[in-house]
Formats: structure tokens, sequence, C-alpha cells
């Protein structure tokens, strides 16, 4: 058990209330404004608006969970249990979908599937074909689903890191690989695609800006022109509401089983790699949803840039609205990589509240928070001075995705491996050498994993940082967002490949650097 | 880490700069490649440094609407440069603008101008019809043919809920009453009229082939013409009976409480010119100028030849709440 002192457990204490109060302050100024307000519950209550929403909404989540689970799930058997080759080059690939914004898929989407796109065109020599609908929640479904398969895939991996494979190995002196698989590994795995599915659930529930795209009317949407066509955030709160329950839920479900897999020990050996016709097969696999999930964006990209100039066009255009965008992604992973470290201020006991403080920003619509913001921060003084400056974007993107990185932090304490603090503890050292020299560089490996992923989904986030960036600030997903509702053009094109570039080159750097970090912090048991 | 750390902290306190004293901040929904270059031009001339902030497409003006009002209490923004409206009026209403009558709105006949001086517009654009010619030989003539039958399916609307066709829709509520105007809206999502997220999206599509015409903005139709699709415009509504087409110009305000009214006061001057009116004519948006005598291309369209919709702004505003809340009814159940 890792021991803390009583100075650590209340400076914890202390800045995580700071933490929650500027995690939750937004949300409580939206929340009492739909006090004040007088909302037409009668109106919003509506049961065919209702029953509409609702109906869309369903079925977009859980599609997208399901198809991105079938999907990753398999992925990750591929990789994690069969162990294929090039099974590293192929986990960075498929992960690299789940760093991009999904509304470029839609635009990849549109093109492909549009009047004239080559889908079209080939589903057209397919006798008895349906034609494609490239505005239908099916095609959001997809778009989604692809975008976010790499979710189960790496929750996959990581049981398959954790699970006892004695088990399976006694199974295989009765039973053939086969029937193994499917009556020991796949149940083992069952955790983990759940895991995987609810954040994909999540993550699609929440989604605003491909619904909007490939035009479905879902909650998410129904929020936005509520809060801009009618300028009624209390209305926009209200018609939040059907969102919290499975959001919820799945956000629930996610934490308790991450929580209760984390407490499982690594493996002590990995399996064996596959041979034969399930090595090809997984190989071949994996090759199809590379190309279907990140070479085919690419090539339609590249086709439609027309000319490499264009992306010194898009550079010369959007040059300073990207290194905006890269400036906000470091300036929130770091601050929230700082919010998350305080977990290892805090008992275990006290970690819930921090993250669920994380966690409702999250679920939150982005423009209600985007509002909450400007009421709490557009004040004169020094929160006046944050508000008009980049620091605000910096802060709505931190409030956002604060959750990744505390919940990175809290699962990898839960993993962690008190004895080196206690065999130092009983050597003499104190609390504060203990933190320093033990404690932060064995969670290193967390800490900076949930950098790179705050940082890349700052990159791309889009829902407040556009009511809230202020004037000269412009964030690329803003610029890109706006320039894709002309459609697809060279300009887009080469701001999206700019964008895919970028984010590649952070989650390599971020690869490589991880795994130094992680040779210098192994945490894993002694024997 | 703590390379990191430093890194960004630095950037941070470089973000903390701020906005530097000669200033003016304008909130701006034409789109950037119309509207840059004018403000890059004023910040020439005159010395003040501008920074803009640009609407999306898929918001047309009620994101920049919705941020003004819940600034209101510290604003940000000294003018707000509209490009249509009717949300202009929603935010005289709400008491966010302050009236200043420009020397240079002189020109500018008083129809597009507010009584009070809240508000002044330029450089408008017109509605139109925007048809596929390899698709459709004999264009409809009047949006009523959204009901007709034998467009069902084939024809495409932007959501009426953001932007000009925002506008439209109050127009019509203006001009027929709330009871009949709704009826219409009902009728053309039966007739399976497509609704799409803007007006570029309907010039986009109709082009493309997806759909035979739709309702769109002469700069948008005029895009499509300059980039060679097999597309083409009317004004609809022009015969005798017909209601006439809507005309929605820019319109250009102060903003209450401003923090630097000075500035804001020089570039609202410097839009109302009646020469920025002859370079947004001569722009790919072709907008119509208001100032009488400015010299324009020949297919910017002549106000003087065209059948207008007999309404006022004023009517139009008073309309947008009631058009906004039945719309939303009506398109996104």
């Amino acid at each position: 058990m890792i021991r803390r002192t009583a100075g650590e457990r209340w400076t914890g204490r202390l800045l995580s209330a700071v933490v929650i109060l500027l995690l939750l302050s937004p949300l409580a100024a939206v929340a009492l404004s739909v006090l004040w307000s007088t909302v037409d519950w009668q109106s919003l209550a509506h049961p065919l608006r209702q029953a509409g929403l609702l109906w869309n909404t369903a079925i977009i989540a859980v599609g997208t969970a399901a198809i991105a689970t079938l999907l990753g799930g398999i992925a990750g058997v591929c990789i994690g249990y069969l162990r294929i080759p090039g099974r590293r080059a192929l986990t960075l690939l498929l992960c690299l979908p789940l760093f991009l914004p999904p509304y470029m898929y839609a635009v990849v989407w549109v093109d492909l599937a549009g009047q004239d796109g080559w889908l079209t065109r080939l589903v057209g020599f397919l006798p008895g074909a349906p034609a494609l609908a490239t505005y239908s929640r099916g095609a959001v479904v997809l778009v989604l689903a692809t975008a976010y398969a790499a979710i189960p895939m790496l929750a996959t991996l990581w049981r398959l890191r954790r699970y006892d494979r004695g088990l399976e190995e006694a199974a295989r002196l009765l039973a053939g690989p086969w029937r193994t698989f499917r009556s020991i590994t796949l149940p083992l795995l069952a955790p983990a695609l759940l895991i995987g599915g609810a954040i994909a659930f999540l993550l699609s529930l929440l989604n605003y800006a491909v619904p909007s795209l490939l035009q479905v009317q879902v909650y998410t949407v129904e929020i936005y022109t509520s809060f801009n066509s009618l300028h009624d955030p209390a209305a926009a709160a209200a018609l939040a509401l059907p969102l919290v329950l499975p959001a919820l839920a799945a956000a629930g479900i996610l934490i308790a089983e991450a929580f209760r897999s984390s407490s499982a020990a690594a493996a002590m050996e990995e399996g064996k790699a596959a041979r034969g016709w399930a090595a090809i097969g997984g190989g071949i696999y994996c090759l199809a949803l590379v190309v279907v999930a990140l070479l085919l964006p690419c090539a339609v990209l590249a086709l439609r840039l027309g000319s490499i100039s264009a992306l010194w066009t898009a550079w010369s255009t959007a040059g300073g609205e990207l290194v905006t965008s890269l400036c906000v992604a470091a300036g929130s992973a770091t601050v929230c990589v700082l919010a998350a470290a305080l977990l290892l201020l805090l008992p275990k006991r006290e970690h819930l509240l921090l993250i669920a403080s994380a966690l409702l920003p999250f679920l939150a619509s982005g423009p209600l928070v985007g509002v909450g913001l400007i009421e709490v921060w557009n004040r004169p003084g020094i929160m006046g001075a944050v508000y008009d400056s980049l620091p605000i974007v910096i802060l709505a993107c931190a409030i956002r995705f604060a959750v990744f990185a505390v919940l990175a932090v809290a699962v990898a304490l839960r993993q962690h491996n008190g004895e080196l603090e206690e065999a130092a503890a009983l050597s003499g050292a104190n609390g504060r050498y203990r933190l320093i020299r033990i404690r932060l560089p064995m969670l290193a490996p967390a800490l900076f994993a949930a950098w790179i992923i705050v940082a890349v989904v700052s990159l791309n986030e889009l829902d407040t940082v556009i009511l809230v960036y202020p004037p000269g600030w412009t964030p690329l997903s803003v610029r890109l967002f706006s320039l894709m509702h002309y459609g697809p053009s060279e300009v887009v094109a080469a701001l999206c490949l700019l964008n895919m570039v970028v984010v590649a080159g952070l989650l390599a750097a971020g690869a490589a650097i991880h795994g130094i970090t992680r040779r210098l912090g192994d945490s894993r048991p002694i024997p | 880490m703590k390379h990191v750390l430093l890194l960004s902290l630095s950037l941070l306190a470089v973000g903390c700069g701020g906005a530097p004293q000669k200033t003016v901040v304008v909130y701006t929904a034409l789109d950037e490649m119309y509207s840059r270059p004018l403000l890059d031009a004023f910040e020439a001339e005159s010395g003040w440094k501008v920074e803009a902030v640009y609407d999306t497409e898929a918001a047309k003006t009620t994101g920049l609407v919705t941020r003004l009002i819940s600034e209101a209490k510290r604003p940000r923004a000294d003018v707000f440069w509209n490009n249509e409206v009717a949300q202009t009026i929603v935010l005289k209403d709400k008491g966010i603008l302050a009236p200043y009558a420009s020397p240079n709105a002189v020109g500018i006949p008083g129809s597009f101008r507010d009584a009070e001086g809240y508000w002044t517009g330029f450089a408008a654009r017109a509605r139109v019809i925007i048809y596929n010619t390899e698709l459709v030989q004999q264009p409809p003539a009047s949006i009523l043919d959204l009901t007709d039958p034998q467009w069902s399916g084939k024809a495409a609307i932007a959501r009426p809920l953001f932007g000009t066709t925002a506008t439209h829709a109050g127009a019509l509520y203006a001009l027929w009453g709330s009871q009949r105007a709704l009826q219409w809206f009902k009728e053309v999502k039966a007739n399976n009229i497509a609704i799409l997220s803007g007006n570029a999206t309907v010039r986009d599509l109709v082009a493309q082939g997806e759909y035979a015409w739709g309702l769109t903005d002469t700069d948008d139709a005029n895009g499509a013409i300059e980039d060679g699709l097999p597309a083409d415009w009317i004004f609809p509504d022009q015969d005798d009976g017909g209601i006439g087409t809507l005309l929605i110009p820019n319109t250009v305000a102060l903003v209450a409480n401003s923090p630097n009214s000075e500035g804001a006061k020089a570039l609202i001057d410097y839009l109302l010119r009646p020469e920025t009116e002859r370079t947004l004519a001569n722009m790919r948006s072709i907008q119509i100028p208001l100032h009488p005598g400015v010299e324009a291309p020949e297919k910017v369209p002549d106000i003087a030849a065209m059948k207008t919709m007999a309404i006022d702004f004023p009517a139009i505003a008073a309309q947008m709440d009631q058009a906004m809340a039945d719309l939303r009814e009506v398109f996104l159940e």
C-alpha cells in the first residue's frame, strides 16, 4: 500500500478543490441559468420530437458501439492473441484514425458516396444493389465506427496483457484452439470489449460534427440548434438532459470495469504467435482495416488535393491556426496532467470526487460548457484578461478533456506496486523523496500517455472552442469545420492531411518517448 | 516532462498578452474570403489593427449573435458585421447595439437603414433559384414550386434556422402570416424537399446533380457559374402576381459599450463607403451596391430590374422568434 503523509493529503485536497471548482463552475453557471429561466418544457418534451431524436440518437450510439467493438475487437485479437507479424506497426496505424477528427471521415464519405463518388459508381455496377444513402443514420454509424474502432482494439490488447493464460493452457489439453478461444478466451476478453464499447458509445452519443455534416437530427444537433438559432442556453441545457442517463451509465460501466480490470497484474509471459491460416487471416483482416480506416481516406484527400502546391496554399491560409491549435493542445495537456497528478497525493478512496468532477464537463454538451465559460470568465480584472486571450481556449479544452488524464492516472495508480515505496519508507526515505523519486517516475508512462491523449483530442476540439476563442486566435478545427461546409475542396483536403501529419507525428513521438519512460519506470511486480 | 511544462507555460504567457492598444475587434458573418481583404485594406489605410472572429457556415450568423448576447455584460467586440439583417435587428432589440449615424450612410436608401441609427445595410444579396442545367430545361419560376409534387425529392433548401434562409423564412411569415407560412413549410417538408446544412451545400449538390434545383443566394449561385459548373440561376416570383425575391443587405452596427468605439466608428465608416460596395460587387460574391451610381460588373443584378418582396426588415425581425420556434418543430422531428 502506498503511504501518503498528512501534508501530501491536505495539499492534494486543497489543490483538488481548486481544480474541481474550475471544472464544475461553467456547468454550475449554466445550471443556474436553467433554474432562473422559463423553459418551454411542453414543447421540448413533445412526444414526436423526443421519439425522433431518441430513435436517431440510440441507433447511432448503439450501432457505432456494436460495429466499432466488432471491428476493433477482431483487430485486437489478431494483434494481441494471434500475435501476427508487424503487430506494433499495425497497432500504431490502426490507432491513428482515433486521433483524427471524425468529421474529416464524414467529408471523405461524402466524397466517396456522393453522386459521382467512387463508391456510388462501384455500387452502381452491382446488380440489384441499393443506392448508397450519403446522408443517413447508417452513414453516421459507418463514419463513427471507423473513427472509433481503435478503442475496443486497445482495450482488447490491454486485457490480453493481463489475464491468466494458465486457464487457456489447461483448456488446450482437452480441447482444440477454436473451442478454447470461444469458451475461455472470449469470456475473459468480455470486460475489455465492454469497456471499448462503452467508450465508443459515449463518444458517438456526444458527437455533434458528424451528424451535423451528414444531416441526421440527434440530440447534440438539436442542442446546438436551440442554442444558436433560438439563443436559448436554458432550452439547450434542458435538451441535454436525455443524454445524461445513458452517458452516465456508459461512463459508470467504463470506470467500474477499468478499475476492476486494472487490479490484475500484467501477465508473466506473453502467448505464442499463431501460425498458418490463422496468422494469414488475421494479417489480411488488419491490413484491410488499415486500408479502409486510414489509407483510403488519405487517398481520397490526396486526390482531392490536386497538386502539392495546395498544401502550401493551405499552410499560408491556415498555418497560423495550426500553430494556435498546437499551442492549445500543449497547454491543455499540461494543465490536465498537472490536475491528474494530484491523484498521487490523495488516497485512492478520495479519487472518485476528482474523477466525477472531470467526467461531468466531458459528458455535457460542448456549447453548454462554452456558454458557462463565458458566464464565469467574462468579467473585469484578471478573469477578463484570461477570457480575452488564448488561455481561455486552453482552459476550455482542459475542462472538457481532463477526464482522460484523470482516469489514466487513476487506473495506473491501481496497478502501481507499492512495495518499492514501502521499502524506501523502511529505509528512512521521507514522503517528498518517495513522491518525487519513486512514485512519480513509476507513473511517468501513464502521465505521458495522458499528455499525448489530451493533446491530440484538444487539437481537434470544436464544440466548445467555437464559442470562446478570442479574435486573432482561431483554432484549426474551427477553420476546418467552416471550410468543410463549402464541400470537399483542395484547401480542406490539404488541411486534413496536414492535421493527419501533425497527429501522426505527435503519436509517433509519444510512442517513442513512452517506450523510454516505461523502461525507466517499469512497475512490474517483483517475482 | 519539465521541459514540456516550461514550454507550455511560456506559450501560456505569450497567449496572455491580449490585444495591442489600437485594435478594433469585429465579429463578421460575411465569408472570410470576402471580408478579410476589406479588413486588411482598412488596416493598411487607417493604422488600426483589426482582429476578426468569423462564423462557421453551419451556424451562419446565429453563432456570432449568440456569442454577442452571451458577452453582453462585457463585450469583446467593437463592430458586428452581419451578412444579413434579421439577426442584427434581434441584437438591437436585446440592447446589444448602440446607435451610430455614419456620414457614409447618407447615400443608402432609407429602407436599408435603421430609423434610429442602430444599423446600416450595404452590399446586398438576393435569394435566387439555382438549377442544374443538365437536369432542368425549364426551371421553376417560384419558390411555391417547392410544394409541387413534380419536384418531390428533387429540390433542396438550406435549413431555415440559420443565415439568409432563416431571414427568408421570417420574411414569408411577415408577408403571409404565421399560419399560412407554417403550413407552407410543412408542405415543403412533406414534399421530400432536402433540408441541407447551408446555402453553399445547396449550390454544390444542385451543381453535382444530386438535386435538380434549390434556393440559395446570389453569391453562392454566382460561385457555381464562375467554377464552370452546370448551373444557372433566376430570381423567383418575378411575374405580375409574384411575391418577388428577398433582397438581403449586409448590415454593420456598433456594439454597445464596446472596448474601442473610436476604432469601431472608423471601421463602420470605411465599410459604408461606396468604394467598399464596388469592391464587393467585383468579387465572386457579386454583392449588389445600395449606394446609387456605384459601378458594378454586368453580371451584378440591378435592383431596379428586379421585383423585390414588399416587406420591411423590422417586420421580418418581429417574426423571427415565432418562425424559428415553429420551424424547429417542423424540421427537427
